[in-house]
């Protein structure tokens, strides 16, 4: 079975729609892709996800549109198929489209 | 003569607040009532103020009026600024040392007041100096003039005792206050009350008694009838003799408030000054927190952090203050936080009169701040009012979880007033819907009581919001939950509504069958009540409708009065521009008041101006400005 | 409460999170979730309290209580509830906005105070809540993605400003370093007096700037073995003083975390109010009682005592 780009770990991820992304390997934008020819694809590793709790102390799950603060609670996500991440791709969008809010 | 009215002036600074209080103490120790306005500029020391007391032997009055039967002058200025406000026969003490003096040259005469005595002396053939319009008082306006030597008394004190350099001015104020007890005979064991009052102990104390005695001696060398009060016919026992603010520090203690935030303002800071004093009085199992803030943004808030902890908190202001306090006391209204801010109203806009008085801020306190929140406001008629209404705004803070507001006007706030006893044992400390071990399940806003289960921050886990909330006190923008939390504050105001009776609301005052009844609220009660006996004298049967709530309004009340007397026939009296107590007349009752006699030049209304002004309106006028009162 | 052993994610409530996804405001509470249950705190004796921005909802996202107060106000708010209830653990959350903008007088004034509370200072150079408009933190010519121009305002040193109002723990930290900061916050909690932390908070949604990579880069924790920032005697003060302001300055391509200031000679107002209120520390305001059967507690006779000045018996 071929990996998704959403699993991989140069993938980052669109904060709102999680079948955009930006694919730091390549420098372009992908769209839910499954590449058949990539041969940099790697998975992000547990051990990194444990460090990323240590240093950030969070990471964040789009289909859940929640923080996420202790492994066991990562862990849940990423069995049901959630996409959780420390970091989002460059977006202006928001910024520009959203009013002031208080 | 019954009655005593006197004014009593000098440079600001001059001691002329010692005056005063020795004064209103020594009369209070014979039996006397007194009332004791105190009218400043806003200026720290030379300026010229002046105080203005009605002493009565017949009840605790609450009224000033003009003319007055005795000016005691510690100053040139102070003559030339009230000679006309000596009734015939009067008495005028003043400084014979500084007969040349000329009013032309007192360069802390405002411009207008010298240019009216410039007509007045021209049109009576009178030269500028003190010296001649001394003479004119005494040939042609049959004043009674004590003309002393300011400083020969000094020098004669000096050769008794030695005076203390630093309080040599002091002697000036005890030279007015040896003349005045001397002059209407007060009792010297009720002169030695007051100076001990205001001296405790020690060599100014000593001094003064040897100064009044000196004076006295000089005295005797005029002629005159002495002014006489006749014996007083109140009950004997004990006074309560304070200032308002005095008065509503002592109702905040007495009512448990242990916490008072400020930041400074006129006439509102004396009142912490005094809540201070007390601080200690829990002893070591208790204390009051008088907080100074940084401004009274911080003050509204501070307090407001102190309620969430359970604690009774309070803050006094003034218009400029409120101003910053409105944005606070929604986020108080909206988190159902009791609070009581006391706002004492001086001459606005902006800076305005910032030491005189005024009635002007009635619609900023009714409608000041954002949004829709319920809210309480009281307003206090007199001194004895102002003690109790605090204790119930306290209790009502606490019942209603909302913001009261208390209105006082700067006339009742810096006059000293004597008034019965208190009767404390009917202090009562009501605290609301307070709950203890709520547990996990605990929320604040619980929909299902009216009036919200309080807990104290440190009890137990809670959360409030300025932002629209739901039960748990967290942000909750949804339509239902917005209505149901709306309504269920809002709902308050129904049960303010039926909880604070309409008797509670007003008062009124005269004729049970009026064919004329005046309107008014705050420091108006105690000339208006007067002017009713004056009218009555004259044929008229008045009454006095007296607003003690305006939010719970007595709207059924009024309603009765001008279904009684027909609208015509109400009379709108208040220290505003617009008769702000008129618009909420009409905004509650659909009445429109038709006559107003209002003041807006920060001195209070004076009975002989008020009596007149209804004359005029009972003969057709529909507005009446007074303007009496240097 | 029941004391009971709690875990950090007993610290959170179960209001969601709505802050963007990827906003520094995560780390802050991660540290505090952690701090919090380290130290075992009671969360019904705890108080957590914010102001108005993206930064004041900090206060319904922790399981303890939380007050969110109004913009620029949270420190008046905060000292209410601690002087009446000083045994109270007070917290504040608040923006740089809240903070050096609208409530600069509040902030200097509580360092005069020295009261025993912990602010916590979310510093992300903009307004986020009103759509990314300069912060006082923002420096002058940086142009972060809201701006149409170039930031035209210098911005306030916020270390160097805590210091000189008095502040007696003056610490920086970032939201990224999740146990730097958890362990900022628990010295500032130990600390007696005011303690303020200038944390650095990636706002990825309005500041293109100030991101992680630009953090990352940049901070360095200043290390004990040369940096000492503790006041041992009360001469040291003022060198302490000028050696954090120095330090302060510090901020182009390196950015220093730690502690800048601490001194723990300073004494509390809560200690100065109990020395000259004998009944202030055991019987503060909100625990002295003030009614007995719906009654005052103060009698005629008592009345008469306390208010013996004002009154006259004829
Ligand atoms: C008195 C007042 N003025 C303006 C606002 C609008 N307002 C809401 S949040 C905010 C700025 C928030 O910035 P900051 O304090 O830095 O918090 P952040 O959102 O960055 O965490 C402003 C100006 C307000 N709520 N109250
Ligand atoms: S706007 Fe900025 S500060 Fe606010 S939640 Fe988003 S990223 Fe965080
Ligand atoms: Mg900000
Ligand atoms: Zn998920």
């Amino acid at each position: 079975m071929n990996m998704s780009c959403e699993d991989c770990e140069h993938y980052i991820p669109h904060s709102v729609y999680r079948y955009i992304g930006f694919c730091e390997k390549q420098g372009k934008v992908v769209f839910n892709e499954t590449p058949t020819d990539c041969d940099t694809v790697n998975k992000m590793a547990m051990d990194d996800l444990s460090l990323v709790f240590e240093s950030t102390g969070w990471i964040y799950c789009i289909d859940c549109k929640a923080p996420i603060f202790e492994m066991e609670e990562a862990m849940k996500h990423i069995s049901n198929h959630h996409l959780i991440a420390t970091r989002f791709m460059y977006d202006r969008v928001a910024a520009e489209e959203v009013g002031a809010v208080s | 003569m019954g009655e005593l009215r006197y004014i009593l002036g000098g440079p600001q600074g001059g001691g002329l607040e010692t005056t005063s209080e020795v004064l209103s103490w020594s009369f209070a120790k014979s039996g006397y009532g007194i009332l004791s306005d105190r009218e400043y500029f806003s200026n720290i020391k030379g300026r010229h103020s002046y105080v203005h007391a009605t002493v009565s032997g017949a009840e605790n009055p609450f009224h000033l009026s003009y003319p007055v039967d005795l000016v005691g002058a510690m100053d040139a200025e102070t003559v030339f600024t009230h000679f006309q406000e000596i009734d015939r026969g009067g008495y005028l003490i003043y400084n014979k040392d500084e007969d040349n003096a000329k009013y032309g040259s007192i360069l802390s005469m405002e411009p207008e007041l010298k240019t009216r005595l410039n007509e007045f002396f021209k049109a009576n053939g009178i030269g500028g100096t003190l010296g001649e319009l001394s003479t004119y008082l005494s040939e042609r306006r049959q004043i009674n003039v004590v003309a002393l030597s300011y400083s020969s008394l000094l020098r004669a004190l000096q050769q008794e005792a030695s005076v203390i350099a630093a309080q040599a001015s002091r002697y000036v104020s005890s030279i007015l206050i040896g003349s005045i007890a001397s002059l209407v005979g007060l009792e010297s064991s009720s002169l030695a009350f007051g100076l001990k009052k205001r001296f405790r102990s020690g060599e100014i104390l000593k001094h003064n008694m040897i100064f009044s005695e000196i004076i006295a001696r000089q005295l005797q060398a005029f002629s005159y009838k002495r002014p006489s009060l006749g014996k007083s016919s109140l009950s004997r026992g004990k006074m309560v003799v304070a200032s308002g603010n005095d008065f509503v520090a002592m109702a905040k203690l007495m009512g448990g408030v242990r916490f008072q935030s400020y930041y400074p303002i006129t006439p509102a800071a004396d009142e912490s000054f005094t809540l201070e004093k007390y601080e200690k009085v829990g002893g070591d199992r208790g204390s009051i927190v008088v907080f100074q803030t940084e401004d009274e943004i911080a003050a509204v808030t501070s307090a407001i952090g102190a309620s969430l902890t359970g604690t009774r908190s309070a803050s006094a202001t003034s218009g400029p203050g409120f101003d910053l306090m409105t944005e606070g006391l929604g986020w108080a209204g909206i988190n159902e936080t009791p609070i009581l801010v006391t706002y004492y109203q001086r001459g606005g806009p902006s800076t305005g009169q910032p030491t005189r008085g005024g009635q002007s801020d009635l619609l900023s306190s009714v409608f000041a701040s954002h949004g829709e929140f319920p809210r309480i406001v009281l307003s206090s008629g007199d001194h004895s009012e102002a003690f109790w209404d605090t204790v119930d705004a306290l209790n009502y803070a606490e019942m209603f979880q909302t913001p009261v507001i208390h209105l006082v006007d700067k006339f009742l706030a810096n006059s000293i007033a004597s008034i019965p006893l208190p009767d404390v044992s009917k202090i009562e400390v009501r605290r609301g819907n307070l709950v203890k071990n709520g547990g996990d399940g605990y929320q604040r806003f619980d929909f299902t009581s009216s009036i919200s289960p309080r807990a104290f921050i440190g009890d137990e886990r809670m959360w409030y919001t300025g932002d629209e909330h739901n039960e748990n006190g967290h942000i909750d923008e949804d339509s239902e939950n917005r209505i149901k939390m709306m309504t269920k504050r809002m709902d308050k105001m129904n049960l303010i509504e039926e909880s604070i009776p309409e008797e509670r609301r007003h008062a009124l005052y005269g004729d049970k069958d009026p064919e004329i009844v005046l309107l008014g609220w705050g420091f108006v009660k105690g000339v208006a009540i007067k002017a009713l006996e004056q009218l009555r004298n004259e044929g008229i049967k008045a009454s006095y409708f007296h607003i003690r709530t305006f939010v719970p309004f007595p709207k059924k009340s009024v309603e009765s009065i001008f279904e009684d007397v027909g609208p015509e026939n109400v009379v709108d009296v208040e220290c505003n521009y617009e008769g702000q107590a008129g618009i909420l007349v009409r905004l509650n009752t659909g009445h429109e008041l038709r006559k107003h006699v209002v003041k807006f030049t920060g001195r209070p209304i004076y009975l002989s101006e008020l009596v007149e002004a209804i004359r005029r309106v009972l003969s057709g006028s529909s507005k009446e400005v007074l303007n009496l009162g240097a | 409460m029941e004391p009971r052993e709690l875990t950090a994610a007993n610290y959170r409530t179960d209001v969601w999170n709505d802050w963007c996804p990827g906003c520094g405001n995560f780390g802050i509470v991660a540290a505090m979730y952690q701090a919090l249950a380290e130290m075992k705190t009671d969360p019904a004796e705890t108080v957590v309290i914010s102001g108005i921005g993206c930064s004041g909802k900090t206060a319904h996202f922790v399981n303890t209580t939380g007050v969110h107060t109004l913009h620029g106000r949270p420190l008046p708010f905060a000292q209410g509830i601690k002087l009446s209830n000083p045994s109270l653990n007070v917290l504040v959350n608040a923006g740089d906005g809240d903070l050096l903008g609208i409530g600069l007088g509040h902030f200097v004034a509580l360092g005069r105070r020295n009261i025993d509370l912990v602010v916590m200072m979310h510093d992300n150079t903009v307004y986020a809540l009103t759509k990314g408009q300069a912060a006082p933190t923002l420096h002058r010519g940086e142009k972060p993605k809201a701006l149409n121009e170039p930031n035209i305002q210098d911005s306030v040193n916020p270390i160097a400003l805590a210091v000189t109002s008095g502040y007696t723990f003056v610490a920086r930290s970032y939201s990224s370093r999740i146990n730097h900061l958890k362990e900022t916050i628990k010295q500032a909690v130990r600390h007696k007096g005011s303690a303020f932390i200038d944390i650095l908070q990636p706002c990825v949604t309005f500041d293109d700037i100030h991101t992680y990579d630009y953090y990352n880069k940049r901070v360095y924790e200043l290390k004990t073995d040369d940096w000492n920032p503790t006041v041992n005697d009360e001469n040291e003060a003022q060198e302490k003083i000028m050696q954090a302001i120095a330090k302060s300055f510090e901020l182009d391509d390196k950015i220093p975390l730690g502690v800048f200031y601490e001194n723990t000679l300073i004494p509390t107002f809560e200690e100065r109010l109990g020395e000259k209120l004998p009944g202030y520390l055991d019987g503060p305001p909100s625990r002295e009682e003030i009614e007995r059967y719906g009654k005052t507690i103060v009698d005629g006779d008592k009345f008469g005592e306390i208010f013996s000045q004002f009154i006259v018996e004829y």
